[in-house]
């Protein structure tokens, strides 16, 4: 299969320059990738995809007509400004279609950085990439635009590590390399791109992770201390307070180990903040699981949850767990902040004609929030009134993990509130557009 | 004939190259400029101030050329809003990179110091917005897209809602202990730096109308209605 490959590569006489292996990691380009991977057992994608030229998740580069549309509002992107010298790129270029069979993200661009071709991975992780416009909306890394400048003068490979803030904060080796025709001209510059993301956090991570732990466990531990001292001494006889102190002690201790539960879970989310899941989830059936297993609380202070849905099954493309989180973390806060005997809504609709975006809206009739704090609570530990979450139980951590699972999975989280009225949460997911 | 076309289409996008290049380090200055603050590390803040001696370097060859194609090919209309806007965009990224370059400087300052983690998430949470309207906007702007650029418009709302409430904070902690007034009047001016960076991205989105639109920008900006916040939006 391998030699089938490089035999397919050479008829079509493409020269790819490579670079030594960098790092041990697989950074090199094409050919030395599809070899590595099916000597590692993965035959099947790949020989399905280059043989039968359907496979995985084909972008094409139109020769004319409009681009694609953008997730966020269908438009058309404006003919791009063009070197004339450039010579018209053919979309049907046979390591186009080698690209996306390699499971690296991969980037093809032209001497003026404009991509001409990149595949699945890629497109993942740089949603505002533009087939046919320049590489600039994906990343404008000064590194990548001055590397990218050196390859198209030098044509000799070159690598750089990128830093991306947008839309989640990454780390990447890019290798880029030169792609030349049988006359030597130019005919692409190719970048490959390696996440190096979760080594470079893991460091930052633990950090954080101490920081706050050891800020928010303090104040906790320090009552703790106050009454086992207080019931050693003074209220050593005392049975009633010794009763009271007990069940303070111990919901203070599950609130403990709930910070640091929380603490856990939102570390291991920003650990997988640059991997775009990839499951499917039914948003109704997972609703209903939701809504039942929150039933005995909202009957402990006489509210109703009512859900309102389209019926039919509403998929978005999704980790099933984190969808959970998500909800469950919002509806318990319209049970707990919401109005004693109050009503809790869920409306699930779809955001837009095209039904590109899930809509969960889930509304309370409480006191609402004040719009000082609005823009603030899903920082973490945030919290509008310190006490009265406290004494809930609460961490102030809720909504710190909903944004990251949110980010994470491309959606978004609109607040709205009025006092007295109540508050909105509403929830926008992306549909599931695959088969 | 032809021929002076062509190269006058490769000279504006040269023109629109150097945008996003200068917009590139402008991101990057702010990135940095942050990290240092939240991280208190005082190499990488003086990495970020140095950095921005590339970007006023970098408007002035966007001013020379855009000066010299006025000059030389003297624009008519479209071609010649194009450029003025092009001189407007790389004003604003200068403006950006000087405020940035002076959150860094803040951070310097303020790096031996410990202060309370939820101020500075309140910061982090600014630049988020800010990073994310810078991108947006450059992005609307390499693309010429008005309705992107208005999203970008219309989100600064958020930003001044968030800066109202870090301000307080910020001003509660002064009240409490004068002790933090030294570290609390840099973060006051960390963040006022970052709602104006958010106000020259907005700058940009007007620019960006104005470009595609050939009309200004008129009505007000809707401030603040009191309810929404967008916290991600999908790129
Ligand atoms: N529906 C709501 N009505 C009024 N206030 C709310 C509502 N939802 C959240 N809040 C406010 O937002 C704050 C942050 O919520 P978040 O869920 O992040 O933390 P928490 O509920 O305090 O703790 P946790 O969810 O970790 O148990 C809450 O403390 C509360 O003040
Ligand atoms: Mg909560």
């Amino acid at each position: 299969m391998a030699t089938a490959l490089m035999d397919e590569l050479r008829r079509f006489g493409r020269q790819i320059r490579l670079q030594p292996m960098l790092s041990g990691a697989v950074v090199a380009i094409a050919a030395f990738i599809v070899i590595a991977y099916l000597a590692a057992g993965f035959p099947a994608a790949i020989a399905g995809a280059i043989g039968a030229a359907a496979g995985v998740a084909l972008v094409k580069f139109p020769a004319s007509g409009p681009l694609d549309e953008s997730v966020d509002g269908a438009r058309h992107l404006p003919p791009m400004r063009r070197d004339p010298r450039v010579r018209p790129f053919r979309a049907d270029a046979p390591w186009a279609r080698m690209i996306d069979a390699l499971p690296d993200p991969v980037i093809a661009v032209d001497r003026d950085h404009i991509v001409l071709h990149a595949n699945r991975a890629a497109l993942d992780i740089f949603p505002s990439m533009r087939i046919g416009a320049v590489i600039a909306l994906a990343s404008r890394s000064p590194e990548l635009t001055e590397t990218i400048d050196h390859v198209v003068q030098y044509q000799e490979p070159r690598s750089v590590r990128l830093h991306e803030r947008m839309p989640v904060e990454r780390r990447l080796d890019a290798t880029v390399s030169s792609l030349e025709n049988d006359g030597g001209d130019l005919s692409a510059i190719i970048i490959v791109l390696h996440d190096v993301s979760e080594r470079e956090r893991l460091a930052q991570m633990r950090a954080d992770f101490i920081a706050h732990a050891s800020h928010e466990l303090r104040t906790p531990l320090a009552a703790l201390r106050g009454f086992i001292e207080t019931l050693q001494g003074a209220a050593k006889n005392d049975v009633v307070a010794r009763e009271r102190f007990l069940g303070i002690m111990s919901s203070e201790a599950q609130r403990m180990s709930r910070i640091l539960d929380d603490l856990l879970s939102l570390a291991r989310l920003e650990m997988r903040a640059h991997i775009v899941p990839t499951g499917h989830v039914d948003v109704n059936e997972v609703l209903s699981e939701v809504v039942e297993s929150l039933e005995p609380i909202a009957a402990a202070v006489e509210t109703t949850i009512q859900v309102d849905g389209p019926g039919d099954p509403c998929l978005v493309r999704g980790d099933r767990d984190e969808i959970v989180q998500v909800l469950v973390n919002i509806l318990q806060n319209a049970i707990k902040y919401g109005r004693h005997g109050g009503a809790v809504t869920v409306r699930v609709s779809f955001a837009d004609d095209e039904r590109r975006q899930l809509r969960i809206a889930i509304a309370d009739d409480g006191p609402g929030i004040a719009e000082a704090h609005l823009p603030r609570l899903t920082e973490r530990f945030y919290r509008v009134d310190e006490k009265s979450s406290r004494e809930k139980g609460g961490t102030g951590l809720g909504l710190a993990i909903v944004k990251h699972i949110l980010a994470r999975h491309r959606g978004k989280l609109t607040i709205s509130s009025a006092l007295g009225v109540g508050s909105v949460f509403t929830v926008e997911l992306p549909v599931d557009d695959r088969e | 004939m032809e021929h002076t076309v062509k190269s006058y289409e490769a000279e504006l996008s040269q023109l629109d190259q150097k945008i996003s290049h200068m917009g590139g380090l402008v991101e990057q200055l702010l990135g940095n400029a942050f990290a240092s603050l939240e991280r208190r590390d005082p190499r990488l803040a003086s990495e970020a101030i140095a950095s921005d001696r590339a970007i006023d370097l970098m408007q002035k060859e966007i001013e020379e050329l855009a000066i010299s194609m006025i000059a030389r090919r003297q624009p008519m209309a479209q071609d010649l809003r194009t450029i003025v806007s092009t001189l407007k965009v790389a004003g604003d990224l200068e403006r950006i990179g000087d405020l940035a370059k002076n959150v860094a400087k803040r951070a310097l300052a303020i790096a031996p110091e410990t202060r309370p983690q939820s101020l500075i998430l309140g910061l982090r949470h600014m630049t988020e917005l800010a990073t994310a309207s810078l991108k947006n906007v450059l992005d609307a702007y390499m693309t010429r897209d008005d309705v992107k650029a208005m999203k970008v418009w219309n989100s600064d709302a958020d930003l001044d809602a968030l800066y109202n409430s870090v301000f307080r904070e910020l001003l509660t902690y002064m009240m409490e202990d004068p002790r933090n007034i030294g570290l609390c009047t840099h973060l006051l001016f960390g963040a006022k730096n970052i709602e104006r960076i958010g106000d020259h991205a907005t700058n940009i989105a007007e620019t960006v109308h104005y470009m595609v639109r050939g009309k200004p920008l008129e009505d007000d900006r809707p401030k603040g209605d009191k309810t929404s916040v967008t916290m991600i939006d999908t790129p």
